[in-house]
């Protein structure tokens, strides 16, 4: 992280204040779903950054509200996840499916899943969704597969970790 | 005896019985000792030994001391060079009793001066790639000249020996200053003002290109004094961005000169009225006097936009008066619309004031000065009658910042006009939470410093309340951009809304009583954990009528006074008698969460044939022929349907049938009239609840029974003291019970409920559903 970045989560930290939300935060959550075969992925971020994201990347005027929304915003949106977001084993790239999205308050919750997936030793996640727009923006994984739990944060300069399991 | 008690006395032997055999089987293994872990031992050890100054009770001693600090100030804005001055005397009263050699003033301006370390308190790194502007400005671009700029501080012009350390000054005294005595001194200053939408301070100035105007939101400006008490002493935790202030009470006189085409208003009574308001003003202001439904517009939008285009060179100057107030804060700039409502708080008549630029409409001019009316009425009820006699919302982008009588709020509508949901109810939201901040801690006067969760938390509990009660108000708010909400979209407050933050990784969750310079996540840590933590103590433990009688008793005891966090638990427990250490102790000062489940449900019969394990257990107390013995030839026996005495007949028929030496006993023992008062149950049940989570809270649980109906049952949090694991609970039911549901109201904030349900229930993942339902 350089300077202004540190100057920056700083001052958006020192906002303690009662701002819209008092730092840049995601949360997601993958799931390896051994029976199935499924890795299950729900990404909670907040709507807004989310919003001013597309609009500013893609120059468009989204509004990211239920039922609110134009048809030609899901593409969009799988187009800037497909960007930031990626996973991989040893032996190849993840292909996942964006399944949809739901509100829930201030958070817009993005589904995803990779379908057919056996069991692997080792997975590198890079999440840099909203790195792009904050600089100070950081993601946090919550990785379970059975009884092996990993948590970690993500962000701009430190963007993947690999996993394995044990 | 009767039947129930009865039966539930030879469970127990039973289960005693069991217990007993289990440890003589291990009685071999040696065990370490252990001091008393139990989550319901007393917090002792936490909180400090009452004294004369803070009583066991949680009400101040009495001994109970503050000192003061009245200030009088001359502020001088300068508009073009975006530069503050200031002059100040500050009368200083040592009511302690003891001699201060120095005093301490806080210089919060110096976070933001050039080698301010609080900019390195952060680890920082490179990235391998950065994009060209983002270098520039990282390092290469000249750093913004904050902090104060100290020119002189002065007893009647004779230089006072003082020593900067980071954002507190220490003022040398050549005596020491005696409990009663009070010392005057003066400071001169001024520093550079920062646009905050750029660096997201708490004040400075929103700068709008298209007209060249800036809109002003000022706090922290003048060098101010720090608490001297009986907890810490000076106060002596520098300003590092997160924790906010402590500040004693005083008497403010400021007068403010500003372009004379501004418009100001700020913490205190205006003194010069008639000087600075024009004719219009004045009528107008005297209709907004009496104008308890609409606010009445003091200066209109079309008067604002008039007034953007104008750049004075001469000056006016506003005066004001504040009592008892911890801090001073003003708002001031040529494009304020200014509207005023009164509303009445008790007898008495407050007037409910907004400030905005012609950006926050259409919405602020609506709602803003509404919801400051609606925030102080339910306010408060629930606390003391609001005592000053104003509270203005001022509107500046991305702000959410609280000063005495006067707060800064986000929320504004697109350029287009169009106001999504969450603008509407954010802005309502943020209104309601910094007005709110005018009871904690503008007059309840916590240290936020420590504990940034007492004013943040305690005010995000009756932020949810407020809102609630704004909805119920103003139905018509209800109605959203796609759907009309059955109540008020509150963010933080109720039980299900803490789950994700609380059942998240434990390495970046700390306890609520943590400094707000080491949390994590000071959203959830000192506002929305805190305020659910409040609300469940409410609702569900304490219920409303024990909650609300001593949360006023906590608020009145420390009106205008200092209260501790201990003062707060105290008075709670002290006011209801409702021992809640367990609850402080889970809550506030671990990490822990709320899981419990139903582990097992096991239906037993009862049978007067003695069976295998009851003959075994009797034989071990001498009973060799259980029918034959005097002692337990009534005696009952009860056998799940896997036992080997089970015979399929004992499905069948009622208990009484079953078990005829019941049935005699009964007949021998009680009259034909007492008997027909008893109950019959006819269904037996023994349910095992565990507690994967480390909180301990009370059970409750919905029985739903073959006949459709059910009943809502709750075991006291008591229930754990003896087995913080898992407790069994022996049922006679009349109904069979073909459903059980733990917390079916989801009022505890349960982590997990896919073992809240017997029998369990094929439980969908959040993602499984979403999945199937598109």
């Amino acid at each position: 992280m350089n300077i202004i970045s540190t100057l920056l989560l700083w001052l958006a930290i020192s906002t303690s204040v009662w701002d819209t939300h008092e730092f840049y935060l995601s949360v997601t959550e993958i799931t390896y779903v051994k029976e199935k075969q499924s890795l299950q992925i729900i990404s909670r971020v907040f709507i807004d950054d989310f919003e001013d994201v597309l609009n500013k990347r893609y120059s468009k005027d989204f509004k990211l509200i239920p039922n609110l929304e134009v048809e030609e915003l899901e593409v969009y949106i799988e187009k800037y996840i497909r960007d930031k977001f990626s996973l991989e084993t040893k032996t190849a790239v993840l292909d996942y499916n964006y399944l949809g999205k739901t509100y829930e308050d201030d958070m817009i919750y993005l589904f995803l899943e990779v379908e057919n997936i056996s069991t692997f030793k080792t997975l590198t996640i890079e999440n840099l969704i909203l790195t792009d727009l904050f600089e100070e923006q950081k993601n946090m994984i919550h990785y379970t597969s059975g009884t092996f739990k990993k948590s970690f944060i993500l962000e701009k300069v430190n963007s993947q970790q690999t996993l394995i399991h044990h | 005896m009767n039947i129930m008690k009865y039966t539930s006395l030879l469970l127990s032997v039973l289960v005693m019985a069991a217990s007993a055999y289990a440890q003589e089987e291990t009685a071999e293994d040696k065990q370490e000792g252990h001091t008393n872990q139990n989550k319901f031992r007393q917090l002792y050890d936490e909180f400090a030994t009452p004294n004369v100054y803070r009583t066991a009770s949680g009400a101040p001693g009495h001994q109970y001391y503050q000192n003061t600090a009245d200030y009088e100030m001359d502020i001088t804005l300068d508009d073009e060079n975006t530069r503050l001055y200031g002059e100040e005397t500050i009368t200083y009263t040592n009511n302690s009793p003891d001699a201060l050699d120095y005093l301490w003033v806080m210089l919060d301006q110096n976070i933001r001066s050039k080698n301010s370390p609080a900019k390195e308190k952060n680890s920082s790194e490179f990235a391998p790639v950065t994009p060209a502007e983002s270098f520039v400005n990282s390092h290469m671009a000249p750093e913004f000249e904050g902090g104060f700029n100290i020119k002189s501080v002065h007893q009647d012009g004779k230089p006072l020996p003082h020593t900067i350390n980071f954002t507190m000054m220490r003022v040398d005294l050549e005596e020491p200053l005696m409990p009663g005595q009070s010392f005057e001194f003066s400071i001169e200053w001024d520093y550079l003002i920062n646009d905050h939408t750029v660096n997201r301070g708490r004040s400075g100035y929103e700068y709008f290109e298209e007209d060249d105007n800036r809109a002003y939101v000022i706090a922290q400006f003048f060098p101010r004094m720090a608490v001297y008490n009986d907890k810490e002493g000076w106060q002596n935790y520098q300003f590092w961005g997160n924790g906010e202030w402590s500040l004693p009470f005083g008497n403010y006189e400021v007068s403010i000169t500003v372009p004379e085409d501004h418009v100001l208003d700020a913490t205190g009574e205006l003194q010069n009225r008639k000087k600075v308001f024009s004719k219009t003003m004045l009528d107008r202001f005297e209709k907004a006097k009496t104008s308890y439904k609409e606010p009445v517009v003091i200066v209109t939008e079309e008067e604002a936009i008039a007034n953007e285009k104008k750049n004075a060179t001469k000056t006016k100057t506003w005066e004001f008066k504040a009592e008892m107030v911890r801090d001073f804060g003003f708002a001031t700039s040529r494009k304020f619309i200014w509207d005023m409502m009164a509303v009445k708080v008790g007898d008495k008549d407050v007037m409910a004031v907004s400030l905005y630029p012609k950006e926050g409409n259409p919405l602020w001019e609506d709602w803003s000065t509404r919801a400051v009316a609606s925030t102080l009425e339910t306010y408060s009820s629930f606390t003391f009658k609001y005592p000053y006699h104003k509270a203005i919302s001022v509107h500046a982008k991305s702000q959410g910042m609280e000063y005495p009588m006067i707060c800064w709020n986000y929320g504004r509508p697109d350029e287009d006009g169009f106001i999504s949901d969450r603008v509407k109810f954010g802005m309502m939201s943020v209104i309601i939470h910094e007005i709110g901040h005018n009871f904690f801690p503008m007059i309840v006067n916590s240290d936020e410093r420590q504990w940034g969760w007492m004013d943040e938390g305690l005010n995000t509990f009756m932020q949810y309340l407020s809102e609630q009660e704004f909805g119920k108000k103003y139905p018509e708010v209800l109605v959203g951009n796609n759907e009309t909400f059955e109540k008020y979209p509150s963010r933080r407050g109720e039980p299900s809304k803490i789950v994700n933050y609380m059942k998240g990784d434990q390495d970046f969750i700390s306890p609520i009583m943590t400094n707000p310079e080491q949390v994590y996540q000071l959203g959830n840590n000192a506002y929305a954990k805190p305020a659910t933590a409040l609300n469940i103590l409410r609702e569900t433990v304490m219920g409303e009528d024990l909650f609300d009688y001593a949360f006023k008793t906590f608020s009145q005891r420390w009106m205008f006074k200092h209260p501790t966090p201990e003062d707060f638990f105290r008075t709670m427990e002290d006011a209801s008698a409702v021992d809640l250490d367990w609850y402080w102790r889970g809550w506030f000062y671990t990490t822990d969460y709320v899981d419990i489940g139903v582990k097992e449900v096991k239906n037993y019969f009862i049978t007067s044939n003695p069976t295998t394990e009851g003959k075994a257990l009797l034989a071990r107390y001498g009973i060799d022929d259980p029918s034959k013995d005097p002692r337990t030839k009534d005696a009952v026996y009860l056998l799940t349907a896997d036992s080997e005495d089970f015979e399929s007949s004992m499905k069948e028929g009622s208990p009484l049938d079953n078990a005829p030496k019941l049935q005699e006993y009964l007949m021998d023992n009680f009259t034909q009239q007492e008997i027909n008062k008893m109950k019959q149950p006819k269904h037996i049940y023994e349910i095992t609840f565990n507690k994967p989570g480390g909180l301990v809270m009370p059970i409750l649980v919905e029985f739903q029974y073959a006949d459709g109906t059910s009943e809502q049952v709750r075991y006291p949090v008591q229930v754990w003291r003896k087995n913080d694991n898992e407790v069994k609970k022996a049922i006679f039911s009349e109904k069979e019970i073909v459903k059980i549901t733990v917390d079916p109201n989801q009022e505890t904030a349960d982590v997990d409920t896919s073992n809240n349900v017997w029998p369990r229930e094929e439980t969908t993942s959040e993602f499984e559903a979403f999945k199937n339902e598109n």
